[in-house]
């Protein structure tokens, strides 16, 4: 440990304390009412039929940011720091150097320290199979790594509160492993082990080493203002379409889909495991679903499997390994999605915020 | 001059695509920029943190947007 990584772990600490002390300290009772009352708005607006469409997307629109701008400035700024800080090569050195149960503990929890673009899931995942991290921690990797990332979870802190965030961390993580490890199982013998391949020593992957720290932490914020450039517009797109659903969508007929029950939870892991959704879109997407009639359960596994799994990531994996490895997986992550969100909605039968 | 931006396609990777641009013309120097966005090429070329970027075979760098300063002289060592 040197003095930069000890530097760096203080840093994350010290934005995540705040967070941990804002969320449960005196603040929160604050952060409720205003939830309540844009609650009520919202309510009065919808009473009233006569207004019309835009003005509800426009209020969801505002709702929406009203609830979670604080979370997600601070997501922000961790997520500038992680990309300043972590050492990403020694992280996934680590990932690829261990036998036995270990690798799958870090394939799960060590997604947030690599990734915040789900988009750049698919070469780390690639690069640990072809080092030889082994075929189940890698999956464990690309299944958990995209549901466990700090601004999605932060994200989900704000609009859908601390159960479903802290019940989808454990249900991503715990699904990762499980279906890592039985895919693993399952494929040992059926496809070839991966030809090993060269990986260029000395490449420049992290900033510069010599940078002093008032320097590092303006590199870490701006980082943090590529993340807003990045991540913003998705998160619009998301709250829009929450609006539209809202707006658009009656009520009975996500009831009578999405709503209580097996077979809506069945169909929303499903449409998660297909789905395309960049993954800050979902928490938004979620939160006007769930306004309109959605059952806990089925919003539990489509968050489950939506960030995880798409048919574009399911191409691409295929790509590096055999078409058969995500069929089974894919399959597996469905099942979990399924006991996910039973387990949810028996432990949180109604949403309330 | 052959370089390569590895990356499936998003904001990131556009980036690094422009700074070489940037860093091409200011140095005047014309070279083939090719966009490498499928996923078995990326990993075969050993990049794991996207954007990748790959001048004369050599990957310089990976998993960040590098500064214009740092192209440039990566372009000026192999030219």
């Amino acid at each position: 440990m040197d003095k930069r990584t000890i530097f760096a772990v203080g840093i994350i600490i010290l934005i995540f304390g705040i967070i941990l002390v804002y969320e449960w300290g005196g603040a929160w009772k604050g952060y409720k009412n205003t939830m309540e009352q844009s609650d009520i708005i919202t309510a009065r607006v919808l009473e009233e039929k006569h207004i019309p469409i835009y003005m509800l997307i426009i209020v969801t629109t505002i709702e929406y940011i009203k609830n979670s701008w604080l979370c997600l400035l601070l997501a922000f700024i961790a997520a500038g720091a992680l990309q300043e800080f972590v050492p990403k090569d020694k992280v996934i050195k680590v990932m690829g150097s261990n036998r036995g149960f270990v690798p799958y503990l870090i394939g799960g929890a060590g997604g947030p320290l690599l990734s915040m673009c789900s988009c750049s899931i698919i070469p780390i995942f690639g690069g640990l199979y072809k080092r030889g991290a082994g075929l189940g921690p890698s999956i464990t990797f690309l299944l958990a790594a995209p549901a466990v990332n700090p601004a999605a979870v932060l994200l989900t802190l704000a609009l859908l509160g601390w159960k479903f965030a802290v019940a989808r961390i454990i249900f991503a993580i715990g699904a990762g492993i499980l279906v890592g490890y039985i895919t693993e199982r399952v494929m040992k013998d059926k496809i070839s082990a991966p030809e090993p391949i060269h990986i260029e020593a000395g490449a420049d992957t992290g900033p510069e080493q010599k940078a002093g720290y008032v320097k590092r932490i303006l590199n870490m914020l701006l980082y943090s203002w590529e993340f807003v450039k990045i991540v913003l517009p998705l998160i619009l797109l998301g709250v829009i379409f929450a609006g539209l659903i809202k707006a658009f969508l009656p009520p009975a007929f996500i009831v009578k889909y999405l709503g209580v029950g097996i077979f809506p939870i069945m169909l929303a892991s499903a449409i998660g495991v297909l789905m395309y959704a960049p993954s800050m879109v979902e928490a938004p997407l979620i939160r006007g679903l769930l306004e309109s009639g959605m059952g806990t359960g089925a919003s539990m596994a489509h968050l489950l499997t939506g960030p995880a799994l798409s048919l574009p990531s399911i191409l691409g994996v295929c790509k590096i390994v055999s078409p058969k490895v995500p069929v089974v997986y894919g399959t597996l992550m469905w099942i979990c999605g399924v006991i996910a969100g039973l387990t949810f909605w028996f432990l949180v039968p109604a949403f309330l915020i | 001059m052959k370089i390569e931006v590895f990356g499936p396609g998003c904001y990131r990777c556009q980036q690094v695509e422009k700074t070489v641009r940037d860093a091409l013309s200011e140095l005047n120097i014309s070279a083939d920029i090719e966009k490498v966005k499928d996923m078995g090429k990326i990993v075969e070329a050993g990049i794991m943190l996207t954007p990748g970027l790959r001048i004369e075979g050599k990957v310089v760098c990976s998993g960040r947007i590098p500064k214009i300063e740092e192209v440039k002289k990566w372009i000026e060592k192999v030219k």
